[in-house]
């Protein structure tokens, strides 16, 4: 009995890892061969409408300056652009920054400052709806560079009623760093060029980010604001418009370069803050996307594989006790193993990741060069990601089961640390 | 069109060359083991048409004592590693994954007294699993290649030298596993085929694969006219 | 000894194909960023513009004959004040005319600049055209690249126009002219060519109220049909084809993931969105004058005599004027 429940079990892990597999296997015939789906970069506007860039910060001195000052040298008209930084408690000097903004850019600048209550992004982008002057809505993380022409670039989507979310592409600042930045910077390559531009093609559900991107004010308020239940807003916030029949749409050309963690303890805490609040979107909106009218069916099996990406990882974690414990008994069945050994491949695809096969494709695409031989290496990854999502779940279920609402966990910066 | 042919032809190869191949894998690893002197006898077993040649081989047993120290000492080392961060976080994670294996063996060890494979299971098991992934490992690698504009003989090139790969790292294990456990004993045979075995196979071929996706890259930047396909 | 021969055999054969990666590591070649070009701001008219930047160390020396170009080495610049290419000649040269740059009917050129104006005859072949005043084109000219004029773009019929045409005035093209992208305060074609009439499919959904959207803008889950002679005040997208009736005037964007179709004296006063084509009707309109929007199209684009783009055309696969 229990000889059978294991193997029903790995069973379960190996379709499991085959629908990921060739999800994403699909998804990278369709980046390299298909016509790919244009974006509205081309819509050209000598009208373009009123935004509001919201910027959440908490401690940021360090880069706070560059963000607004690249924001403020950006090509979008002066007159329709208002710029919200959100000191969120910050105990540096953020506050002092922001305020000596306000006084060269009083039209401009309008800082916010959260002295008390709840602090976190989704917090602070709900009080944006409220304070908000324009229904176009940007975010940019502290840490973030934009270019000139991306808030034009992003804007461009909401010329299309039915877009409810835009998402730009985050490319790594510092992926030379170390060995960590650069297998990063690699998952991040898939993740986007790949990944996302082919949801976007096939019409299924790209993923709205948390920066880089943008919304549209009026339908966040419609469907009740940011879920301040879970971390990851972002995630919560694409389910929920997809719900209600509205579209996120991808910009890869909207290019924006980040900073990624260059220490595994703030990359294990980053990656388990991301499973925590992921998976807090997929126990809020799974039932809904399967019974939403406005979705196809495979729109739905996307919806339902985005959402369950970091469960996934526990669910192979357990897969793998189940098989020792087969190996044990002199029960392990060999169609088992064989499927693994192939679809192990698929691992990365569990998170917000990508296999290899989408890697290399993305990284072909963006012009790579030896940095390729590095693909192997993604493998040294595949414990310490699985055993950081699944701190994530348990942290979700505790979250679920003491009905608490977690506390945010701001990424460590590491600009001009180590440098 | 082209790489689904060449996929299926080499299939076909491996196929009809999975018998000679068993075989040799078996007799090569026989003459190793007899030179490090691990006594060992050819068995018969059937897998699909295939007549395996398993290697029995003796293995010293454990008493509870022993088991216990593996116990122990696994547990011990699993905290000193996790307490004092030895390693980086994933190197960490991987021997303490390891030492878990370890320790679950020993304590089924103490509890069931006998594992589920001896020394001919296991090695029925372990020639099971290379066959099997041989006659698998052409469709799966074709079905990753045909996904880049690869040239024909880019094509024939990784599929073949995966499938030749494979079967030299497969015999190498298989020697290199018996060899191991005749001195060790079962205890390490669930860590050495869980955590060494096939399942590490697709890290070297994803190794070779990213070798020919490197120069393709760079056949692709000297050729700016090879990305109409794009 | 051959113990631990077989057990160092297995490690090495397994960790052979990884070794290209460790040399990557240990002396990392290709480890920078992707590049992002922060500065790149996006213009119509990008291409003239920093050709402008280019030629100006050499307009503004006005020292008229042959000079190096740009560290070309097949080509040098003739600088003259009113140069003149006799009909059916060829030169590899560019042509630099500090007022006006007159081109031959059938001549043969590469990059051509006027300071004033440029007149090419029929038949004129160039790689790429420039001028700080108008261009005129005659028919059957084509240009490789590019061509651009600040005040106006007159362009005859049968042209082919490169992957760019733009203007800071006005832009007008004859009938049979192939372009990819064409800019101006004001295109507009001129011919005298018949137009295909396109249908919508049969089951499209037609639009004649305004009740199947939750919100102020209309989205179609399919084909669309908007009757003739409806006011729209909002925007429009249809997850199929958008076939838009005679005289229909949209005050917002129209998008379909299809085509766009808009027939005979239709306005779209927003951006026009044709993911698979394109099809301008006669005397159709879109934009307002005073305003830059986009007609685009990752298809074919399709303009009838008499459709005006204020703002941009853009048609990823070709478009032609009927």
């Amino acid at each position: 009995m229990v000889v059978i429940a294991l193997q029903g079990y790995a069973a379960f892990i190996v379709l499991v890892m085959i629908v990921f597999a060739v999800r994403h296997w699909y998804f990278t015939l369709n980046r390299l061969w298909s016509p790919q789906r244009p974006y509205y970069q081309d819509l050209f506007d000598s009208e373009l409408p009123h935004i509001t860039v919201v910027v959440p910060m908490h401690n940021e001195a360090a880069v706070a300056t560059g963000v607004i000052d690249a924001l403020l040298d950006s090509t979008y008209p002066k007159d329709r652009l208002e710029i919200l930084p959100f000191d969120d408690q910050s105990h540096d000097d953020t506050s002092t920054i922001l305020h000596e903004y306000y006084e060269r850019y009083p039209n401009i600048v309008k800082p916010v400052y959260m002295l008390g209550g709840l602090r976190g992004k989704p917090n602070a982008l709900n009080v944006a709806l409220r304070l908000a002057t324009h229904d176009i809505i940007l975010v940019f993380d502290a840490d973030y560079t934009p270019g000139k022409d991306i808030l034009r670039a992003l804007t461009a989507a909401f010329s299309d009623p039915e877009v409810g979310a835009v998402m730009g592409r985050v490319i790594p600042l510092n992926s030379g760093k170390n060995f960590l930045t650069r297998l990063l910077s690699l998952e991040r390559s898939g993740g986007y060029q790949v990944d996302q531009q082919a949801r976007y093609n096939l019409d299924l559900l790209p993923q709205y980010g948390g920066t880089v991107g943008g919304f549209r004010r009026s339908m966040v308020t419609r469907i009740g604001g940011f879920d301040l239940s879970t971390l990851a807003e972002d995630t919560d916030l694409t389910a929920r418009l997809f719900i209600e029949g509205r579209k996120v749409v991808y910009a890869n050309g909207s290019e924006c370069y980040e900073e990624v963690p260059e220490s595994w303890p703030a990359r294990f805490r980053q990656l388990r803050r991301w499973s925590r609040g992921h998976n807090r979107a997929f126990f809020n909106n799974v039932v809904g996307i399967v019974r939403s009218t406005h979705l196809s069916f495979f729109q739905k099996l996307d919806g339902v594989l985005l959402l369950s990406v970091y469960i996934i990882p526990p669910l192979l974690l357990i897969g793998f006790v189940a098989n020792a414990l087969l190996f044990f008994m002199g029960a392990l069945p060999l169609w088992s193993v064989v499927a693994v050994v192939f679809f192990v491949v698929a691992f990365n695809s569990f998170g917000n990741f990508a296999p290899v096969y989408e890697i290399g494709a993305a990284e072909l695409i963006d012009g790579a060069g030896r940095r390729l031989l590095l693909l192997p290496y993604l493998y040294y990854l595949f414990l310490f990601n699985s055993w950081a999502v699944t701190h994530g779940l348990i942290d979700t279920i505790g979250d679920l089961v003491k009905q608490r609402s977690p506390h945010w966990d701001k990424t460590v910066r590491f600009r001009g640390s180590n440098t | 069109m082209p790489c689904i042919l060449i996929t299926l032809a080499i299939e076909v190869l491996v196929i009809l060359g999975a018998q000679p191949l068993e075989h040799l894998v078996s007799t090569v690893d026989a003459s190793i083991a007899g030179a490090a002197h691990v006594p060992v006898t050819l068995g018969s077993e059937r897998f699909l048409w295939l007549n395996l040649a398993p290697l029995e081989f003796t293995m010293p047993s454990h008493d509870y004592i022993e088991l216990a120290a593996y116990i122990l000492v696994s547990a011990v080392a699993i905290g000193i590693i996790s307490i004092f961060r030895l390693f980086p976080a994933p190197l960490r994670f991987f021997v303490n994954f390891n030492f878990l294996i370890v320790a679950g063996e020993a304590s089924y060890l103490l509890l069931a007294g006998h594992l589920g494979y001896d020394s001919n299971t296991f090695s029925t098991l372990m020639l099971e699993t290379m066959t099997a992934i041989w006659l698998v490992l052409p469709l799966f690698i074709g079905t990753v290649t045909i996904l880049f504009p690869f040239t024909l003989l880019a094509s024939i090139a990784i599929i073949l030298s995966t499938v030749v790969f494979d079967i030299v790292l497969a015999a190498s294990r298989y020697a290199a596993f018996i060899v191991i456990l005749n001195h060790s004993g079962p205890i390490l045979m669930a860590d050495l085929y869980l955590s060494f075995g096939p399942l590490l196979d697709v890290i070297p071929l994803t190794g070779i694969f990213a070798i020919f996706l490197g120069l393709l890259a760079r056949r692709l930047r000297r050729d700016p006219e090879a990305w109409a396909w794009l | 000894m051959v113990a631990i021969l077989s057990v160092t055999a297995f490690v090495a054969v397994f960790a052979l194909p990884l070794v290209p990666g460790l040399f990557e590591l240990a002396r990392p070649r290709d480890n920078s960023g992707l590049p992002i070009a922060l500065n790149y701001s996006r213009d119509p008219r990008f291409f003239s513009q920093s050709f402008r930047v280019k030629i100006a160390v050499l307009c503004e020396s006005r020292a008229f004959g042959r000079a190096r170009f740009l560290d070309r080495r097949n080509e040098d610049a003739i600088l003259g004040k009113r140069p003149c290419l006799a009909p059916n000649s060829r030169t590899t040269d560019v042509q630099i005319a500090n007022e006006r740059l007159i081109c031959g009917a059938g001549a043969t050129m590469t990059d051509g600049y006027g300071g004033k104006s440029i007149s090419c005859g029929e038949e004129v072949a160039a790689r790429t055209l420039c001028s700080d005043g108008a261009v005129v084109l005659g028919d059957r000219c084509s240009v490789e690249r590019w061509i651009d004029a600040e005040s106006s773009l007159d362009v005859g019929n049968d042209c082919y126009l490169g992957m760019s045409a733009s203007s800071g005035g006005f832009v007008t093209l004859g009938g049979g002219v192939e372009f990819e992208r064409v800019y101006g305060e004001r295109v507009t074609v001129r011919s005298a060519g018949e137009a295909p009439s396109p249908k919508p499919t049969k089951d499209a959904i037609v639009l004649r109220e305004r009740d199947i959207a939750k919100g102020p803008d209309i989205i179609v889950r399919g084909d669309a049909v908007v009757l003739e002679g409806t006011l729209l005040d909002a925007s429009i997208k249809a997850h199929g084809s958008l076939f838009i009736e005679r005289g229909v005037r949209i005050t917002g964007n129209a998008i379909a993931r299809g085509e766009l179709v808009l027939l005979d004296g239709g306005v779209i006063e927003g951006h026009a969105f044709g993911e698979r084509g394109l099809f301008l009707g006669v005397n159709t309109r879109i934009g307002v004058p005073g305003q830059r929007k986009t007609a685009y199209t990752a298809g074919n684009a399709m303009l009838c005599n008499g459709a005006t783009v204020h703002g941009w055309i853009v048609s990823e696969q070709g478009g032609w004027s009927a």
